[in-house]
């Protein structure tokens, strides 16, 4: 009698184990909607030469983040961060996902200069950077705020990952405030969501698989 | 123990459950576009306008007498009762205050200085399947114990119902009535191309194919302004696109509406997208 009890009991916690998990991952399996009213068409210049246009990856995920290379903390930190994600992916996966920095600093970052910084975390990243004005107008499109802290230049030497030439002499940039989201793009450059720095790497990976 | 291990479960499978997955009921802005409508009418004296053809019984105990005059029906909340391809019953609830002989000649619009008792008041409305009111029986009138100003609510009501349909027209694509709403000479700003005409607008819209077209309103203010009614609010819009996609989309939006003895009409409407909500707390800026 009591192991029949017990057979019940295991039943029962059994089904309500089950049904928690399909209601936790039916909420973390939603697929990312389309948020309208924002992205759209652009051209920079690129890390690997020339201009390109985000049109360019089409058909391709995209993984956008504004930053720069003086950036001491979050830059890096998120460059990492997915690095890290597509260091999981088998590589027929990789090929369908491209990442871009754009560079919001465009008085001290330049494409070969982007190119340097951006190999530290995977060579296929691509940088961009163009005139003011004209990443003014990406940013825009994206609502991807930023602002210079300071119209004063500070030294650079902080930095983790040292850029320039040690023998060079030494140069000094701005300090900005950026947007922290990762910007992800369906092979349509619809603009499907955001990722940060916390969004876990599974929760990552599942989200950009179900755009492929 | 196994008792307590199993209510440990339900509780947890509760938590999971509604937390994260409750959502408020939905609105139904073409129901509440009626309610509002007809009490606008009984505050205008025209109440004979929204009555249904094959009307039943209309108490109205909340004037005196049961016979209806000018007064000021300021809605609390609209309940869903029932509803079946006939018709639908609502519960509504107002204060209701009745205009004081003091108060000036004009007074659906005149905001008076007369003190007047109000009434708390619940009716049971009947609407056939045009928005019609069939009957109205009153459950609940109670006087308050209390004087407070008297404050108009026809002008009110009739913006209100404008908005509300205004907004379930454009999720139904209903060019007539988004049409008639707007009026002569309105300015108008879509949230897509600031060129396009209402005409132009309502065509994208057409042309997008959207099936389950909802928009949200959010953030809602309302503001008198020289004879004219401010409405600032936002949109919170999904929809699924003809690839089964679900858009997302924030709107802001303002309108100003004039209120006339045919109803409110737009007489500017101005969109824009919004940037989407994110979590602030995950949003560090450096």
């Amino acid at each position: 009698m009591t192991r029949v009890i017990q057979g019940k009991f295991h039943l029962a916690l059994s089904l309500c184990l089950l049904l928690i998990g399909s209601l936790v991952s039916g909420t973390s399996m939603a697929n990312m909607p389309i948020l309208k009213g924002i992205g759209g068409d652009f051209s920079l210049r690129s890390s690997k030469g020339g201009e390109v246009r985000l049109s360019d990856f089409s058909d391709k995920v995209v993984m956008m983040f504004f930053g720069y290379t003086n950036c001491a903390d979050i830059c890096p930190t998120t460059m990492a961060h997915i690095s890290q994600l597509m260091n999981q992916l088998p590589s027929e996966s990789r090929e369908r996902i491209q990442v871009l920095f754009i560079s919001i600093d465009s008085d001290y970052d330049t494409p070969k200069h982007l190119n340097k910084y951006l190999s530290y975390f995977d060579p296929s990243f691509i940088g961009l950077v163009d005139e003011r004005e004209k990443i003014d107008e990406v940013a825009a499109l994206f609502k991807a705020d930023y602002t210079k802290l300071a119209e004063e230049k500070v030294t650079t030497e902080y930095k983790k990952l040292s850029l320039e030439d040690s023998k060079a002499p030494k140069r000094q940039g701005y300090l900005y405030s950026h947007t922290a989201k990762i910007f992800v793009l369906d092979g349509k450059q619809r603009v499907r969501g955001f990722f940060y720095t916390g969004t876990p790497i599974d929760e990552m990976r599942q989200q950009i698989e179900s755009l492929l | 123990m196994q008792r307590l291990l199993l209510m440990g479960l339900l509780m947890m499978l509760g938590l999971v459950s509604m937390s994260p997955r409750a959502e408020a009921a939905e609105v139904d802005y073409g129901l509440e576009a009626s309610v509002y409508l007809w009490y606008a009418s009984l505050d205008m004296g025209q109440a004979d306008k929204r009555l249904a053809p094959q009307s039943d019984l209309v108490d109205h105990a909340e004037y005196a007498g049961s016979q209806p005059g000018n007064g000021a029906h300021h809605l609390m909340s609209i309940n869903l009762i029932s509803r079946s391809q006939d018709g639908i019953e609502v519960e509504v609830e107002t204060e209701f205050q009745l205009t004081s002989p003091n108060l000036s000649a004009n007074p659906a619009t005149d905001e008076g200085e007369t003190e007047v008792r109000g009434q708390y008041v619940v009716q049971r409305l009947s609407l056939d399947s045009q928005g019609l009111v069939r009957s109205s029986v009153t459950l609940v009138n109670e006087y308050d114990d209390f004087t407070s100003r008297y404050r108009p609510a026809a002008e009110i009501n009739l913006v209100r119902a404008a908005l509300y349909r205004w907004t379930e027209s454009l999720d139904r694509l209903d060019d007539v009535a988004l049409l008639g709403l707007l009026a002569k000479d309105a300015s108008f700003t879509g949230p897509e191309d600031v060129s396009q005409t209402p005409s132009q607008y309502l065509a994208y819209l057409h042309s997008l194919n959207h099936s389950n077209s909802r928009r949200v309103i959010k953030n809602y203010s309302l503001t008198p302004e020289d004879g004219q009614y401010r409405l600032s609010f936002e949109y919170q819009w999904t929809a699924t696109n003809s690839d089964g996609d679900v858009e997302l989309a924030r709107v802001g939006v303002t309108m100003l509406l004039v209120a006339t003895p045919e109803g409110a009409k737009v007489v500017l409407y101005r969109a824009e997208y919004l940037p989407p909500v994110t979590d602030l707390g995950a949003e560090v800026r450096c």
